[in-house]
């Protein structure tokens, strides 16, 4: 090219032209999927994974068909009822890089942050799925009581023994856990000997078949042999006399399964955090110290003990000395 | 003749029974859903451990008259209340407020409640499941069975008529059907006949035939409730849909060559003739299931015709199954395990004898194997081949009385 020629085109106005040209291709090809990550609430988490269970799909997927279906929908923004709790779980979604790209726009014409709009549309449409199916949103954000006995079972006790002697002492302190948790719509209930739920002994019972307690074999997919029967029958031959002599202690695969659990979320690690503290401040030698503070703090699930005076008797004497 | 396998179900009815499901003493387990509502945690763990197929009972019947619902104060039990909330969803039937045919206003919300119950059978147990569970294989039952009333009258035909359309509509798929018919009726062909009137077969998958209160013993020795099973089975087996019974006796088991291809039974071993009772309490009584006489015993009885016998004429007469054979290889007498007991005292009342919970324990193991055994037996052999050996084997350890009981059984199958 000559220089004059070189000159002329330069001079020229190309600003019309400009923006007919085709976009240039990108040097590096762009993947077809991205991954975009949301931070929300450990309640919200909880909420889709108990969606997801009960429509039997992986909540990852389920996440992300709810965003498509925003965006086929031109579904509004919609405001948070959770918006002041920390963001402190993460959710991880694969969009294609269209979808994606549809998602900005949205946002952009919406003028929010596409992650923000991304996590309202989540909000909304898990709301709509909790209605449908019937699941109570405050019921499906707690801790399964399982999950609460595993991590009181991992904690170590006042005297560095982690075993709790008794099913009274376990459902008391699964009580004092509960109850300092979040004490709306509990699962324990007032009866004959002061709070009580029969998720308790569920939860106790289903760790004992998972092989989790020190004394339990797991229940297996093959037939007993005469060794595996002897086993089970032996495992009942104190329970004639002596109900309240029952030990839970996790075992070694018991103590795994906690520590995967605990790693599971930063949530349940502060959970468990927060058990391992009300152990040591509950947790006394004395059962009956343990059961008369209960009585004395939460006087409403005592109404139908049937020890009710015994204990107010024994927290007089108590106070008296 | 090539038979089909019975396929043999085992009913779960409260917590500790979950200790002796296993794959090899049967092939399935049925839950029954106040059982699944008072242990839903310990019930999974013990499906995934096992691997073993399941399926839930909603027992519906339960709701059908009062008594049957409420505890000894006349309250509704916890789990019954839960139950019923789950069945009542999105209508306005008050469940626990009366005899479930007068509390239900219309036909639409009796199909409301039947879609109910196949949700509950679906998603119970996979609902708010724990967080350390949430990576496991999730649980599917393996059959979905409609729910049903006990067909005291026509009224009752109705409703379970329109239950079966309802539920496997809701299911997308065939359900099971049950058919829960009182002796009474039972007793009598014209009324069996309009019972077999109103059971479908568009969408069913299987007929379970359940007979309330019709123990063996009763089965046995009144030959119109036999022969009222016999109609049924051989009345449904022309439709070419398989044939379950709720009440898995040695007789029942019998009937494979006429029809029957699934048998279900609890874990207790003294027959009361209800296959869904839940255990109420109580002391539990001396008694032992012997194979060799295919009845249970009382623990002396049981001593006088098994614990003088050595390993092997035991094994051949008494009963044969894993624990039996090995407490003989471990140098000890079965009975003596078995029929261990202590005494208890009563207030106000004499003391009493009940099994240890070792020897309950035992029994149960002991009980299952053996029954497992005499299904095997139906399997693979006919029934009056079977019944041959056995009128040999009891006759051989108690005598005449005990071969007549078994003969009068094969006669009545001849005849059939």
């Amino acid at each position: 090219m000559t220089r004059d020629r070189r000159d002329a085109l330069l001079d020229q106005d190309w600003s019309a032209v400009w923006e007919t040209l085709p976009e240039a291709p990108p040097l590096v090809a762009r993947p077809k999927t991205a991954q975009i990550t949301l931070r929300i609430p450990t309640r919200l988490l909880s909420r889709i994974k108990a969606v997801a269970a009960a429509k039997s799909l992986p909540y990852h997927a389920l996440a992300r068909a709810w965003i498509l279906d925003a965006l086929r929908t031109s579904a509004p923004p919609v405001n948070s009822a959770i918006a002041d709790e920390p963001h402190a779980e993460q959710l991880n979604i694969k969009l294609d890089n269209e979808s994606l790209d549809v998602l900005k726009k949205r946002a952009d014409v919406l003028r929010r942050p596409y992650h923000r709009l991304a996590r309202e549309w989540i909000e909304a449409a898990l709301t709509r799925e909790e209605e449908s199916i019937g699941i109570d949103p405050s019921l499906a954000a707690r801790p399964a009581i399982k999950d609460l006995m595993v991590l009181l079972l991992h904690s170590p006790g006042r005297r560095g023994d982690d075993a709790i002697r008794g099913m009274t002492r376990l459902q008391k302190l699964l009580f004092v856990v509960e109850q300092k948790l979040a004490s709306e719509r509990s699962r324990f209930y007032a009866y004959n000997f002061g709070p009580f739920s029969e998720e308790v002994n569920d939860a106790a019972h289903a760790l004992q078949l998972a092989g989790f307690l020190t004394g339990s074999e797991a229940v297996t997919a093959q037939p007993p042999s005469f060794a595996e029967i002897i086993a089970t029958a032996e495992g009942r031959s104190g329970q004639d006399d002596e109900a309240e002599g029952q030990e839970f202690a996790l075992n070694e695969r018991g103590h795994a399964a906690a520590e995967r659990l605990r790693k599971s979320s930063r949530a349940y690690d502060q959970l468990f955090a927060y058990i391992r503290q009300l152990r040591q401040e509950w947790d006394t030698a004395s059962l009956n110290r343990l059961v008369d503070r209960v009585y004395e703090d939460w006087p409403n699930f005592t109404d139908k003990s049937l020890i009710k005076g015994k204990v107010e008797a024994r927290s007089v004497r108590r106070r008296r000395s | 003749m090539t038979l089909s396998s019975v396929h043999h179900i085992v009913r779960v009815r409260r917590a500790e029974d979950l200790t002796f499901i296993r794959p090899g003493v049967m092939d399935e387990i049925i839950v029954n859903a106040n059982q699944l509502e008072n242990s839903p945690e310990s019930t999974a763990t013990a499906i995934q451990q096992t691997t073993l197929p399941y399926s839930i009972d909603s027992v519906l019947t339960r709701f059908q008259v009062p008594e049957w619902w409420k505890n000894e104060k006349g309250e509704t039990k916890r789990n019954y209340d839960r139950l019923g909330t789950a069945y009542v969803k999105g209508t306005s039937i008050e469940i626990a407020a009366g005899p479930l045919l007068e509390t239900v206003p219309s036909d639409r919300e009796w199909a409301i409640l039947a879609a109910n119950v196949i949700d509950y059978q679906r998603n119970r147990l996979v609902q708010l499941r724990p967080q350390m569970d949430l990576f496991r294989p999730e649980l599917k039952p393996s059959r979905l069975m409609a729910p049903a009333l006990v067909a005291f009258t026509d009224a009752e035909d109705r409703i379970n008529q329109l239950l079966a359309s309802a539920a496997a509509e809701a299911a997308g798929e065939p359900v099971a059907l049950p058919m829960v018919i009182p002796a009474e009726r039972l007793r009598d062909v014209s009324e069996l006949d309009r019972i077999l009137e109103c059971a479908p077969t568009d969408g069913i998958s299987s007929y379970f035939l359940w007979t309330p209160r019709v123990t063996e013993e009763l089965l046995l020795s009144d030959k119109s409730l036999l022969g009222g099973v016999l109609h049924l089975v051989s009345r449904l087996a022309g439709r070419g849909i398989p044939i379950g019974h709720m009440h898995a006796t040695y007789v029942i088991a019998a009937l494979h060559d006429i029809g029957i291809s699934a048998v279900v039974h609890h874990m207790g071993w003294v027959d009361k003739g209800e296959p869904a009772d839940e255990n109420r309490g109580g002391l539990r009584s001396c008694q032992t299931y012997v194979p060799g006489v295919r009845h249970c015993v009382r623990f002396d009885t049981a001593r006088a015709l098994g614990r003088q016998l050595e390993a092997a004429a035991y094994m051949e007469r008494f009963c044969n199954c894993t624990f039996c054979s090995g407490s003989f290889d471990a140098g000890q007498h079965p009975l003596d395990l078995l029929l261990e007991d202590r005494v208890v005292h009563m207030r106000n009342r004499p003391d009493r004898l009940t099994p240890t919970s070792r020897a309950v324990a035992l029994n149960t193991w002991h009980y299952l194997l053996a029954r497992r055994q005499e299904i095997e037996a139906f399997s693979a052999h006919p029934a009056v081949d079977v019944l041959a050996t056995d009128i040999d084997r009891a006759a051989a350890l108690a005598g005449g009385r005990e071969s007549d009981r078994l003969r009068r059984l094969a006669e009545e199958l001849q005849t059939a």
